[in-house]
C-alpha cells in the first residue's frame, strides 16, 4: 500500500482554500467545486466580486484569518501578496503549505499564474484551456485594433481618481485594443491619481470611467466643458481589480468601445 | 499615608481577568466547544497557536497601555494626556508603514523591528529637543510636533505606495489587530513591556510629589529631568512594543485611568497598578468582542477599541460635568 501512495498520491484531487478573490476567479474556472473548501468573502460580495455571485456562493467563504483556514484542513492555501504577515506567518507556524500570488502586471504575468493555480489544483490542461480563451481573447481585440486603425488617446479613470499607468495590466490591455493610454503623457506613474488640469490641458479622446459609481473627480464639472471632444464610456471597475479570467471580459469590453468610435 | 477606599479592586480585577480570560478563547470565527478542548480535538492548534498568544498579548498590550496612559496623566497633572502625545505611537507606526512600502513585512520580525526603530527614533528626539530643561511644556509640545510630522510622513508613504492593494495593506495595518499573532510575537514584546512598566512603576513616588507643582516636588527631592527620563523610557518601551505588535489602539490609555481613579485615593502611584490590570481587561474584552463579532470580515481592534471607549468616555464627561457644576 505504502510503496503504490508515491505514484496515485499526486492525481489525488487536493483540497484547497483560496483567500484571495483573484485567485478565486481563476479556481473556480480549473478546480473541481469539490476540491474547493472555501473562496475569499470579497468573491461573495456583489460590489467586489470577479466570479458570477451565484457560483461564489455555492463555496463557503472565509474571511481570511489563519483560525477559519485551519479548521478546514486544506492540503493547501492560495493566498495573495497583499496578505497580512501576522496571518502568512501563523500559517507556516501551523504547517499548512502556502502558495501566494502577486498582482500580475501584465497578461504573460497572469497568464503563468493560471498556470500555477491549475497546477497547483492538479488540473493543468484546464488551466491551459483558459489560458487559451485569453489568447484568443487577445487576438479578437488585436484584430479589431487593426480594422480601426491608429491608436486612440484614452484614459482609464477609477474611483477617486485613479489612473492605471504604465507596467500596469491595465496598461497593455489598453495598447492591445488600440489605445494610447495618455497616463505615460502627463507623467503618471504605475497607479496614480490623476490632477485634473492635466486633463483640462490634454484631454483624452475617450475616458474610461465606472460612470454606475461617480464621484467628486469623475463628475467634476470642468469635465462638461469637454463634452464634445471626451468621449465618455462606460467600464466597470470591477474590470480592473483582477486579471485571469477577467482580461477576456476586459478587453471584449475594451474592443468594443474601440470599435464604436 | 491614607487607606484605600476599595481595597477589593485589585483582587476583583485580577478574578474577572482570570475569567475573561477563559471564556475569550472560545471566541472565534471557528466555533470549538468547551469540552473539545480537553478531549485532545484536532483542532487544538488553533487554541494553543492562535487565540491563546493573542489573549496573552490583549493582557501585555492593555495592561502597559493602561499603565502608560495612567502615568502621563499624572506627569503632565492634565486629564487628556495620552501615551500617543508624545509621538511614538506616530513614530512607530511610520516605521512598520516603511517596511510594508518596502515590501520588508513579508517576514513579521522585520516589521516590528522597524517598528520599534521608529519609537526609539521619538524617544530621542524627545530627549534632545526637551534637553536637560526638565520642561513639562517644551516636553509636550516637541512630542506633538514629533507626532503631526511622523503623521503626515505616514500619510506621503502611503500617497506613494505602488498599487491600491498595497495601499489597501498599509492602511489595513494602521489600524490596529491582533489577528494571527504569535508565540513569537509575545516572546518580544512581553520583556519590553514588563521593563517599561517598570520603569514608570519607580517613577510613582516623584509623580505623588508633582501633585503639589513642581517647585514643592523639587524641594521634596524629585529631579525633573529623571522623572522625565523615567516617563519618557517607559512609556517608549511600552508603546513602541505596543504598536509593533499590533498597530495603533487607542483610548485604552485615555479612559482607562479615569475609570480607576474614583476607586483610588487619587496619589497618581495608586493608579497605575489597577490602570494597568483595567486596560489589560478592557482590551482582552474588546478583542473577545471582536473575533465572536458575526462580521464576515473582522472588525479591526483599533477601531472596535474607539467605538467602545468615545460613548463610554461621553458619558463619563457628563457625570464628570454634574460633579463639577
Amino acid at each position: 500500500m505504502l510503496a503504490l501512495a508515491g505514484g496515485p498520491l499526486s492525481a489525488q484531487p487536493r483540497r484547497i482554500v483560496s483567500i484571495n478573490p483573484c485567485v478565486d476567479a481563476v479556481l473556480v474556472e480549473v478546480a473541481d467545486p469539490q476540491q474547493i473548501l472555501a473562496v475569499s468573502h470579497y468573491s461573495q460580495d456583489a460590489r467586489a466580486t470577479s466570479i458570477p455571485l451565484a457560483t461564489a456562493r455555492r463555496f463557503a467563504a472565509t474571511s481570511g484569518t489563519a483560525e477559519e483556514v485551519v479548521a478546514l484542513r486544506p492540503d493547501i492555501v492560495l493566498a495573495g501578496a497583499h496578505v497580512s504577515p501576522s496571518t502568512l506567518a501563523a500559517l507556516k507556524r501551523l504547517r499548512v503549505p502556502v502558495q501566494t500570488f502577486t498582482v500580475p502586471e501584465s497578461i504573460a504575468g497572469s497568464v503563468a499564474q493560471v498556470r500555477a493555480i491549475a497546477a497547483a489544483a492538479g488540473h493543468p490542461e484546464r488551466g491551459e484551456a483558459l489560458v487559451r480563451r485569453i489568447e484568443q481573447a487577445v487576438a479578437r481585440a488585436r484584430g479589431v485594433a487593426a480594422r480601426e486603425g491608429k491608436a486612440v488617446p484614452a484614459l482609464i479613470w477609477q474611483g477617486s481618481g485613479l489612473v492605471p499607468g504604465a507596467n500596469t495590466l491595465a496598461d497593455e490591455l489598453l495598447r492591445i485594443a488600440g489605445f494610447r493610454n495618455m497616463s505615460a503623457a502627463y507623467g503618471l506613474k504605475r497607479w496614480d491619481v490623476l490632477p485634473l488640469e492635466h486633463l483640462a490641458a490634454r484631454p483624452p479622446r475617450v475616458l474610461l470611467s465606472d460612470q454606475t459609481t461617480g464621484d467628486r473627480m469623475t463628475g467634476h464639472r470642468v469635465l462638461r466643458r469637454f463634452d464634445g471632444q471626451i468621449m465618455r464610456a462606460q467600464f466597470d471597475e470591477r474590470l480592473l481589480s483582477c486579471a485571469g479570467p477577467v482580461i477576456i471580459r476586459a478587453l471584449d469590453r475594451l474592443s468594443s468601445v474601440r470599435a464604436s468610435l | 499615608m491614607t487607606t484605600r477606599p476599595y481595597p477589593w479592586l485589585i483582587p476583583v480585577l485580577l478574578a474577572t481577568i482570570t475569567l475573561v480570560s477563559g471564556l475569550s478563547l472560545l471566541a472565534g470565527k471557528v466555533w470549538i466547544a468547551p469540552e473539545a478542548l480537553f478531549a485532545g480535538d484536532e483542532r487544538w492548534p488553533i487554541i494553543a497557536e492562535l487565540r491563546m498568544p493573542r489573549v496573552v498579548l490583549a493582557l501585555l498590550i492593555g495592561s502597559g497601555l493602561g499603565m502608560a496612559g495612567a502615568a502621563m496623566q499624572g506627569y503632565l497633572r492634565n486629564p487628556l494626556a495620552d501615551p500617543g502625545l508624545f509621538g511614538v505611537s506616530a513614530t512607530a507606526a511610520l516605521g512598520a508603514v516603511l517596511s510594508i512600502f518596502f515590501g520588508f513585512a513579508a517576514t513579521p520580525f522585520v516589521l516590528s523591528g522597524f517598528a520599534l526603530a521608529g519609537a526609539a527614533l521619538a524617544v530621542l528626539l524627545l530627549s534632545i529637543i526637551a534637553g536637560q530643561s526638565g520642561s513639562v511644556i517644551v516636553f509636550t509640545l516637541a512630542g506633538v510636533v514629533i507626532s503631526s510630522l511622523a503623521g503626515a510622513l505616514t500619510a506621503l508613504v502611503i500617497s506613494l505606495a505602488p498599487t491600491p492593494f498595497a495601499t489597501g495593506q498599509i492602511v489595513n495595518w494602521l489600524m490596529g489587530a491582533l489577528t494571527d499573532r504569535s508565540w513569537d510575537d509575545v516572546m518580544w514584546t512581553a520583556p519590553l513591556i514588563a521593563i517599561g512598566m517598570g520603569v514608570i512603576a519607580s517613577a510613582g513616588r516623584a509623580l505623588d510629589a508633582l501633585t503639589l507643582g513642581e517647585a514643592a516636588a523639587r524641594t521634596l527631592g524629585v529631579r525633573p529631568t529623571v522623572l522625565q527620563a523615567q516617563i519618557v523610557i517607559g512609556v517608549g518601551l511600552i508603546v513602541g512594543a505596543s504598536v509593533a505588535a499590533a498597530g495603533i489602539i487607542g483610548f485604552v490609555g485615555l479612559i482607562v485611568p479615569h475609570l480607576i481613579r474614583p476607586l483610588t485615593d487619587r496619589r497618581p502611584s495608586a493608579v497605575l497598578l489597577p490602570s494597568a490590570l483595567a486596560g489589560a481587561l478592557l482590551l482582552l474584552v474588546a478583542d473577545s468582542a471582536v473575533r465572536a463579532a458575526p462580521t464576515v470580515s473582522e472588525l479591526q481592534l483599533g477601531i472596535a477599541m474607539s467605538l467602545l471607549g468615545a460613548p463610554f468616555f461621553l458619558v463619563l464627561l457628563l457625570k464628570m460635568r454634574r460633579l463639577i457644576g
